[in-house]
């Protein structure tokens, strides 16, 4: 394909200047390939190639701080460009990942692939990481090594513990563990509780007592289909329906505005 | 069997449209609602022509959600009913369509849809921010494919370009109400009784 082909409409759509750099959207165009005149685009920063039908990605242009290859045919990536922020992998078939040393890189997407191990990570400023809908069943010490880390999605996997360890990601703010086979949540992880959004909802096997969860602000416990959510600070629940609806601020947000200046250009 | 009334879910990431979309009906201004913070029901008529002219009123009950997660998880604890899925997300950006994905895992893993699966309609809301659209029609065509593909989904699927606050776009209520005969008639082929209990949702974006 080439752009020269298309009608000025539609490349005005999947075409753009966004934080100084080009946004190039090929998502949907049944590519198996990555068309050469991406590699000839100057500054090109933020590529999409979702919905097409790629199976693998041996070269990238060399400018990418924002990658997207959802819902393709890639069975391996091999994370080889250290320059790219943000990687969203959904949808595929990977099954296995290499080491992932970038320190670049902010935000990693490999939801709903077929990973059965937790990816080995040395990406000391990952923000971001969405693991949703893998095959995953065990959770490794080294994840809070992560410490930067402010979103983490487990959903929709065969987890049955998280490490002991867990407590110490103390930037956590949004935590997401529903659908799996969790046994139990480990008590060193109840400190970190009280600042977070938490789901377990769906862990249909999790035996807590009752007492810690209700401290903790219960928000759903159904006795034919355990569902639990637990939420941050019961008084801050509180405080947020009080306010004004359209003036909401939530502190955890502020704590993520820390961040946000590496954040931003990788949110389009 | 006659349906006069069907209920419909608005979901979709926050500050999509959702609330915007419903009270547009009602010409209520934007300042006076806001965040939405649990789920909020609103019934609308509809005037429905027949093939040999005549009009039929029905009613569709639409609860609009929040798209903050929290919020999602309180309002949704009691449980939900609906007879179709409205999915909003906005077409000048990547994220909130992205963003589907993880709703659209919580809806295959309610009990009630795994068993059947309900009429779903995508909304790309904000079309009337021409200059900064980024969803092309390749990407969403692409996309449904893929989704009907993926899910499996035998019930209808279709997709619907809109302005919630520009009314030279597909209007509001020609969209509900080809949202209502299309629900109305997988209802009716399949012998559906209206009104499906979802139990709840979750999931985080």
């Amino acid at each position: 394909m080439n752009l020269d082909n298309l009608d000025p409409e539609t490349v005005s759509i999947i075409k753009k200047e966004i934080h100084g750099m080009t946004y190039l959207n090929l998502g949907g165009y049944k590519l198996d390939k990555i068309p050469d005149f991406v590699f000839d685009m100057d500054n090109l920063g933020y590529l999409d190639l979702s919905y097409n039908n790629l199976s693998e990605i041996n070269e990238i242009p060399s400018d990418l701080i924002y990658l997207s290859i959802r819902y393709n045919n890639i069975k391996y990536y091999d994370f080889a460009n250290k320059g790219l922020k943000r990687i969203i992998l959904e949808g595929n078939r990977i099954n296995e990942v290499p080491l992932i040393n970038s320190d670049n890189l902010l935000a990693i997407n490999l939801s709903f692939n077929k990973l059965e191990q937790f990816p080995e990570l040395k990406t000391k400023n990952l923000i971001l990481l969405n693991l949703h809908g893998n095959r995953i069943f065990h959770v490794p010490d080294d994840l809070c090594r992560l410490s930067n880390l402010v979103k983490l999605y487990l959903g929709f996997n065969k987890i049955e513990r998280l490490p002991d360890c867990f407590g110490e990601l103390q930037d956590l703010k949004f935590f997401s563990i529903q659908s799996n086979n969790l046994l139990e949540i480990p008590a060193s992880t109840f400190k970190i509780f009280r600042r977070i959004h938490f789901d377990f909802s769906n862990n249909y096997e999790l035996r807590t007592p009752l007492n810690d969860i209700n401290s903790m602000s219960l928000v759903n416990y159904g006795v034919e289909a355990p569902s639990i959510n637990v939420y941050s600070d019961p008084k801050l629940r509180e405080n947020t329906r009080k306010r004004s609806s359209d003036n909401v601020e939530f502190p955890w947000e502020k704590e993520i505005a820390i961040k946000e200046e590496l954040y931003r250009r990788i949110m389009i | 069997m006659e349906i006069s009334e069907l209920r419909g879910l608005l979901i979709g990431s926050k500050a999509t449209g959702k609330t915007t979309f419903i009270r547009r009906l009602s010409r209520t201004k934007k300042s006076e609602y806001g965040l939405t913070m649990k789920s909020t029901d609103y019934n609308i008529e509809l005037q429905i022509p027949k093939r040999d002219g005549s009009v039929v009123s029905v009613s569709v009950i639409i609860s609009d959600t929040p798209g903050q997660r929290d919020f999602a998880y309180q309002s949704f604890s009691d449980g939900i009913k609906t007879d179709f899925i409205v999915m909003f997300y906005e077409t000048n950006t990547l994220d909130t369509f992205n963003q589907l994905s993880i709703w659209l895992a919580d809806i295959k893993n309610l009990g009630i849809i795994k068993n059947r699966k309900l009429p779903i309609f995508f909304v790309g809301n904000k079309i009337d921010l021409k200059d900064d659209r980024m969803i092309s029609d390749q990407y969403i065509e692409a996309f449904l494919d893929s989704f009907k593909k993926r899910y499996n989904w035998d019930a209808p699927v279709q997709h619907y370009f809109i302005s919630a606050i520009d009314s030279s776009t597909l209007d509001i209520l020609t969209v509900l109400r080809r949202m209502f005969v299309i629900t109305y008639k997988h209802m009716k082929a399949f012998n559906i009784q209206p009104t499906q209990e979802i139990y709840r949702l979750g999931g985080f974006t």
